[in-house]
């Protein structure tokens, strides 16, 4: 057993002070070696927390601010971090989600008939098109508007706005984010039921993980600059589009 | 004065080597056999299984005898009783050794290291030398012929509590002291301190405890008459009829009961071989 | 308030008495430093203190309270362990943070001290690592930093910095003074190292065997130990001993080594020394009391000469440790690096007997410190 002590107590390398913060893929990863406990302890929390039905709105906020924490490098415990953000984001999340299912149907709805109707005459391929866009654009602006939701409480308008900017500002990590987690829900469904436990431990709340690094300095920039008045202190908010916490490009 | 560098000469074909590893391998084969006997017969008929020379892959496998194995006997019902007991047991029995170990290990109380060496010591006797008085106890207890009373015997083991005691004792006494200060309860200490830093000691504990409680025959067959309640090691004995015994199937069930075991084993081996070796090496 | 009193404080292992009977007074935010060899029960003593051996006989004061029957988490005091005792399945946040979750503080408040800790200890990027990749000296940060987030009015350390390499220790003395100075606490230092008891503490403790020795400021400590033992264990290179006769002569009293005749100090008062004339006495003389030459400084009535065969010289880089042989009483000296003396060399040093320490050689007791109490 002493290999084990050893593991816990043996003096370790140490950690450079100054090390630069890791970028894109790699704080993915990093991310997912130092976290993957809490982020199995997430996953059924979240599952537990959405049985109601009602309230799946509120623990996905509540993992996205969770999965934010653990972004950010910042301690988290995912129980009770967990617990307090669903308290608080549970009728925001609830009406947010609506606003967003609205918005959501009308579109599948409108892409849905227009693709019927391009079966029968090609003169309907450009609204399907605009419609089907407008879906992806509104499925992009939820999930962002579900960041800003969760951790950072704005007002609505400057929610509304900053996910609105985000959407047009940096859309393509949010996309593979939402592409990984399609492929994560394929492999689940194809390889069903011998990835059942995958399902229970992991899936959600990695997927949010993705989403969370995805959306999150995006969105926390077109915040700053949704909120701000003049147009000086616009300039001085300009999305730094560099920073670290994207998924990939 | 030059100095003439020789190399060393490489190092013999190495004789000694060889016939360990043949030696090795043939203790293995041994081992094995038995084994490899058993999957064989569970696919042949029973009057097959005896033939001589032995058919190491049966030429017509008979995969029925996996299936009627569930119908001739109620084997669904003894794997859930067994699985039952086993998972029961074994929690308890992880939670009362880590529990007490830590007492021996970490508390100072009057008499702790005589206490423990007295429970120790049961470990050398013979569980066969008590169980007809511990028989007679537990019907007097009106617990014969229930799951309860094999719980109630198992849920404590002398061996848990050494294996658990060795490892905390490994474990820095100022770890608890440091949570001592912190404002923890002992039991707060075991639950959240030590309970969380034996996950090795706590896979080893399961390994024996699991397959130990899986494969009990003895205590099943004392405890246990009526049929519903009976564990696979002794359901199987239905196969065997007072002038018939049905091999095959004998073997097909056997094997199936094998294979939680293997689960379980192959699952936190690492723990528990990689712990072994690395004591070795590092001392 | 946390001025600590150790009354008779005595504790027993079945048999075997470790701490014998021991009274002691530390004042609110002192730094106390206990020293002694191994074994002499410096350990013992903190851990009593600190609530994690019991008392067996004697008081324990903290404050104004006898705490011998309080436990250990209800002391206000806080310990930091040699070997960090970090809990090694906790991020060093929650390291931190426990205690104060522990006794139920609020969530910001307890965020609120442990990024305060964090940032005085310059830890603040550790904080959501596990301590198995922190090498040895950021588990003493926070080993640190879970002692202070509790604002404790007393702390205990106990060797904290024995499992450091030497220049990291250097860093971590005066990061301990200092953490000493703005956190108003009383402290309690377990240590060996006589460098780290002199450079840290407002007082020393020296113990030997379960008895405390001497308790005093360090340059006291230095300059009047009150016995051999102390004499002998504080200073490195150690003091040299000579045994002795007082005489008394025309010029007063003076010490008779072999024939030639020292002078004594002032201090040595004739009370001090008649009950001794004639008798024999163990001379003192710290490495420092030995000269090349004398200068105008030194004060020639109190300076005698030696003569002794060179045994070997250690360079030390600024000075030189001289070790020679003085009627065959080996001595050290410390030297000024350009003195050259090879082995088996005569020299003749002067010796400055203002320094010079007696002692009782059967009480071991310094002269100056009268006969026992
Ligand atoms: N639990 C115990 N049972 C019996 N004897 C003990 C116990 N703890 C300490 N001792 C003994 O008490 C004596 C003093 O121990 P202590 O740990 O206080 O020494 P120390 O001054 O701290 O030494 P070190 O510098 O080596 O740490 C030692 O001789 C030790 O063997
Ligand atoms: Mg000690």
């Amino acid at each position: 057993m002493k290999w084990w002590l050893n593991l816990y107590f043996a003096e370790g390398p140490g950690i450079a002070k100054d090390l630069p913060r890791a970028t894109g893929l790699r704080l993915v990863w990093q991310t997912i070696a130092r976290e993957w406990w809490n982020l199995i302890i997430l996953n059924v929390v979240f599952i537990t927390a959405s049985l109601p039905i009602v309230t799946i709105p509120a623990a996905y906020a509540a993992m996205v601010r969770v999965t934010a924490t653990m972004v950010e490098d910042e301690p988290c415990e995912p129980w009770r971090d967990f617990r307090e953000a669903f308290i608080t984001l549970l009728l925001p999340s609830l009406s947010l989600s609506l606003l967003c299912a609205a918005m959501v149907g009308l579109g599948a709805a409108a892409t849905r008939a227009y693709a019927q109707a391009a079966t029968e005459s090609l003169a309907f391929a450009v609204p399907l098109a605009i419609a089907a866009a407008f879906l992806g654009l509104v499925t992009l602006f939820t999930t962002f508007a579900f960041t800003l939701l969760a951790t950072q409480r704005p007002l609505l308008p400057h929610l509304l706005k900053a996910a609105a900017i985000a959407v047009l500002v940096r859309p393509l990590p949010v996309l593979a984010a939402l592409g990984a987690n399609a492929a994560l829900w394929v492999f689940h469904i194809a390889a069903y039921p011998s990835t059942i436990l995958l399902a229970v431990l992991v899936n959600f709340s990695f997927g949010t993980l993705l989403i969370t690094f995805a959306t999150l300095a995006t969105a926390q920039a077109s915040l700053a600059y949704a909120r701000s008045r003049n147009e000086e202190e616009r300039i001085k908010t300009i999305p730094p589009i560099q920073t670290g916490a994207t998924a990939s490009n | 004065m030059t100095v003439t560098i020789k190399r060393a000469p490489k190092a013999r074909f190495n004789w000694g080597k060889i016939a360990t590893y043949v030696i090795v391998i043939l203790v293995s084969l041994t081992m094995l056999a038995p084994f490899v006997w058993m999957l064989s017969a569970s696919l042949k008929l029973n009057r097959d299984v005896f033939a001589f020379p032995i058919e190491w892959i049966p030429s017509e496998p008979r995969w029925r005898n996996y299936v009627d194995i569930w119908s001739k006997i109620p084997l669904g019902l003894f794997v859930y009783n067994t699985a039952k007991l086993t998972v029961i047991v074994t929690v308890l029995q992880l939670l009362t050794s880590s529990f007490a170990a830590y007492a021996f290990a970490k508390l100072r109380f009057p008499y702790r290291n005589a206490l423990f060496l007295a429970y120790i010591a049961t470990i050398a006797m013979p569980w066969q030398v008590y169980m007809v008085p511990q028989f007679l106890m537990m019907r007097e207890f009106g617990l014969n012929n229930t799951h309860l009373a094999l719980i109630c015997l198992q849920a404590f083991t002398a061996f848990g509590v050494f294996l658990m005691r060795q490892f905390y004792m490994s474990i820095p006494d100022e770890l608890c002291e440091a949570a001592r200060i912190d404002g923890m309860s002992e039991y707060g200490i075991w639950r959240r301190i030590m309970l969380p830093l034996s996950m090795p000691a706590l896979s080893t504990l399961t390994i024996f405890t699991f397959v130990n409680t899986w494969n009990d025959f003895l205590g099943p067959l004392i405890y246990l008459t009526r049929t519903e309640l009976k564990t696979i090691q002794i359901g199987i004995r239905m196969f065997i009829s007072q002038y018939s015994a049905e091999y095959g199937l004998i073997m097909a069930a056997s094997v199936v009961a094998l294979i939680p075991v293997l689960i379980v084993f192959l699952a936190l081996q690492r723990f528990f071989v990689e712990g072994i070796a690395s004591t070795g090496l590092k001392g | 308030m946390a001025a600590i009193s150790l009354r008779k404080l005595r504790k027993t292992f079945g048999e075997l008495t470790v701490v014998h009977d021991i009274d002691l007074e530390i004042a609110d935010k002192e730094f106390i430093i206990l020293v002694g060899p191994s074994g002499c029960g410096k350990s013992t003593t903190l851990r009593m203190i600190a609530g994690l051996e019991d008392v067996s006989s004697g008081d324990l004061i903290i404050g104004d309270l006898i705490v011998n029957d309080v436990a250990a988490k209800d002391r206000d005091i806080a310990m930091v362990f040699q070997n960090y005792a970090l809990y090694p399945h906790m991020t060093v946040y929650k390291n931190m943070a426990f205690g104060l979750e522990l006794r139920r503080a609020p969530r910001d408040e307890v965020d609120r001290k442990v990024r305060e800790a964090a940032e005085i200890l310059d830890i603040t990027y550790l904080l959501n690592r596990k301590p198995k990749a922190l090498s040895g000296g950021q588990r003493q940060r926070v080993a640190l930093g879970r002692a202070m987030v509790r604002s404790p009015e007393v702390f205990l350390l106990d060797e904290p910095l024995s499992n450091l390499d030497a220049k990291l220790r250097a860093t971590m003395r005066a990061e301990i003074t200092k953490l000493h100075r703005s956190l108003n606490a009383t402290f309690i230092y377990v240590t060996h190292d006589q460098v780290e008891a002199m450079t840290m503490a407002d007082r020393i403790v020296v113990m030997q065997d379960g008895h405390i020795q001497q308790v005093a400021k360090p340059q006291d400590l230095y300059d009047n130990p009150v016995n051999l033992f102390v004499a002998s264990f504080i200073g490195a290179p150690q003091m040299n001993f000579y045994p002795v006769t007082i005489r008394e002569t025309d010029a007063g009293f003076a010490v008779d080594f072999g024939g030639t005749l020292l002078p004594l100090p002032p201090r040595l008062t004739p009370e001090n020394l008649a009950p001794y004339e004639g008798q024999e006495v163990t001379l003192g003389l710290r490495p420092e009391a030995f000269f090349e030459r004398m200068t105008s400084e030194h004060d020639p009535d109190m300076f005698a000469q030696l003569d002794g065969v060179v045994d070997y010289a250690e360079p030390m880089g600024p000075e030189i440790h001289l070790n020679f042989a003085v009627q065959g009483h080996s001595t050290t000296a410390r030297l000024s690096p350009r003195f050259a003396a090879r082995p088996g060399d005569t020299v003749t040093l002067h010796v400055d007997m203002s320094m010079a320490h007696l002692f009782d050689p059967k009480s071991e007791r310094s002269l100056m410190a009268g006969p026992a109490a």
